[in-house]
């Protein structure tokens, strides 16, 4: 009798335990959920009613479009002054899921060059000869230097359609086809329908021999396939990218970078406070230069090209930098129209297929990332910002009254 | 599964290949689709049904298999046969 009267308290001081245990684990559980890593931005929840129109127009729910949906947003985040004031996720991805940037990828391809500038690995002046030199037997390509690959004023031959004008599309043979073993050669292989800078002329080729001519510069691919996370993605505590590469080794710098909206919003933060980066967290550390001001500055002036060339149907009356899209005017033509009509001159966009948007508003401070599944183009992405930049208005003004 | 209009479309596209294209690119159908599909299923983790409508196109595959274990997407259309496969090491889907 004794023994089972041992036994039995022995197994309730376990079961004691044991619950005691389980009950700190939850509450340790919870308290990881409501404050984030260090690495990771605050999350102002009482902020997310100001932000309630653009979310209900990304998501389709707004009252005049009857609960329908047709654009398939699959996620919104936006980021302001230090915090995360709006983010909302559908079921088919989820806050820690890396989701496609598609042509984005192309604006972060864009920081990489410049970053491999300013030490020295390269210079956007280079002629695309120094890390092809098949091409001085090319009189018509003598004159190509990498800011023209840049800028989309290579002037080389290409078609940029997709799937819908399949037989047409160069981008189709360059990702599916034979061609996709070695993108940037396939590219090189096209011949020149312009002269270098005189045109502008989006073009997925000219982003990926880019990456060809950066791959060049380093003497080992190790080197070069560590490079974006080495001077980029680890930096900042971006964890989710994947990168696709060719056969060569080449990082698709077109298309085929993956990550998720938290961390995608994390170069938008690099680029609103010009290439410093400092722990969101922590406001004692030290901020380092992850990319130079002087490039940033650069990036978001409108290529000449892009001004004087007629914008062809995909561009609409953007201005483009270092592969970034542009609200700003032209100083050369002050009388074209701008793209977004209500929206800040200073609007700085990365854009890619299927509605994959990141807007970085620098006034506001904001960063707001839009991911989808759009197939077939019917989000309209310039009513989403404007929401976007009106609920941004509201809630800094509010702010400011009650800072007062 | 196979939609109505997808026979008069694949053999719209045959005989629009016989005159201005060459046979490879009827591998586009089955390359672009296991392409996309092997990235949405193994780095966007989207579930298996999502993924299949994203990777469609106007003109879907005939079958395809997963292989979960290899990471490996199979794919045939229009007689051509494609597979993708994820590297893993950051470094996503191929096309082999």
């Amino acid at each position: 009798m004794p023994d089972l009267f041992k036994t039995l308290t022995l197994l309730g001081l376990t079961y004691l335990l044991m619950s005691y245990s389980f009950a700190q684990e939850g509450t340790q559980e919870e308290a990881k959920a409501q404050v984030n890593s260090p690495s990771e931005f605050r999350q102002c929840t009482d902020c997310q009613s100001y932000f309630h129109n653009q979310e209900q127009f990304a998501f389709g729910e707004a009252p005049h479009l009857r609960g329908a949906a047709p654009w398939r947003t699959h996620s919104v985040l936006i980021f302001q002054g230090g915090e995360i004031v709006s983010e909302r996720y559908s079921k088919e991805t989820a806050q820690n899921k890396p989701h496609r940037l598609w042509s984005m990828t192309k604006s972060i391809s864009s920081l990489l060059i410049g970053i491999r500038q300013q030490e020295g690995g390269l210079s956007l002046h280079d002629p695309l000869s120094k890390f092809y030199p098949q091409l001085l037997n090319r009189p018509d390509k003598r004159t190509l230097t990498l800011k023209h690959l840049l800028t989309m004023t290579s002037g080389i031959d290409w078609q940029e359609v997709y799937e819908d004008n399949p037989l047409k599309s160069d981008v189709i043979r360059m990702l599916y086809l034979k061609e996709n073993k070695d993108m940037a050669n396939f590219v090189l292989t096209h011949g020149q329908r312009y002269r270098p800078g005189e045109y502008f002329s989006y073009s997925s080729g000219e982003t990926n021999l880019l990456m060809g001519a950066l791959k060049e510069s380093f003497s080992t691919l190790e080197e070069y396939q560590a490079y974006p996370w080495q001077k980029l993605f680890s930096p900042l505590n971006i964890e989710s990218a994947q990168w696709e590469t060719d056969h060569a080794g080449t990082f698709v710098g077109s298309s085929y970078l993956y990550m998720t909206a938290r961390d995608l919003s994390k170069i938008g933060k690099l680029i609103l406070d010009q290439g410093q980066y400092s722990s969101p967290n922590d406001a004692e550390a030290e901020a380092r230069t992850l990319i130079s001001a002087d490039y940033l500055r650069q990036s978001f002036l409108p290529a000449n090209a892009s001004c004087t060339t007629k914008p062809e149907a995909h561009s609409a009356a953007f201005s483009y930098g270092y592969s970034w899209w542009l609200n700003a005017p032209c100083p050369e033509r002050p009388h074209r129209k701008k793209a977004f009509a209500q929206l800040p001159d200073d609007l700085i966009l990365a854009l890619g297929h299927h509605g994959q948007t990141m807007a970085i508003f620098p006034s506001q401070n904001a960063v707001a990332v839009r991911f989808g599944a759009d197939k077939k183009g019917r989000f309209d992405r310039e009513k989403w910002l404007e929401a976007v930049y009106e609920n941004l208005n509201t809630f800094i003004k509010q702010q400011r009254q009650s800072s007062l | 599964m196979k939609s109505k209009i997808t026979l008069p479309l694949t053999l719209g596209l045959a005989l629009l290949c016989l005159t201005s294209c060459e046979r490879g690119f009827l591998k586009v159908v089955s390359s672009s689709f296991a392409k996309e599909l092997c990235s949405c299923l193994f780095i966007e983790e989207q579930d298996p049904k999502t993924c299949e409508s994203y990777a469609s196109q106007m003109i879907k595959v005939d079958r395809y298999q997963v292989d979960q274990e290899k990471k490996l997407v199979i794919a045939q259309a229009m007689g051509m046969t494609s597979s993708s496969l994820y590297r893993g090491n950051k470094l996503g889907c191929a096309l082999p």
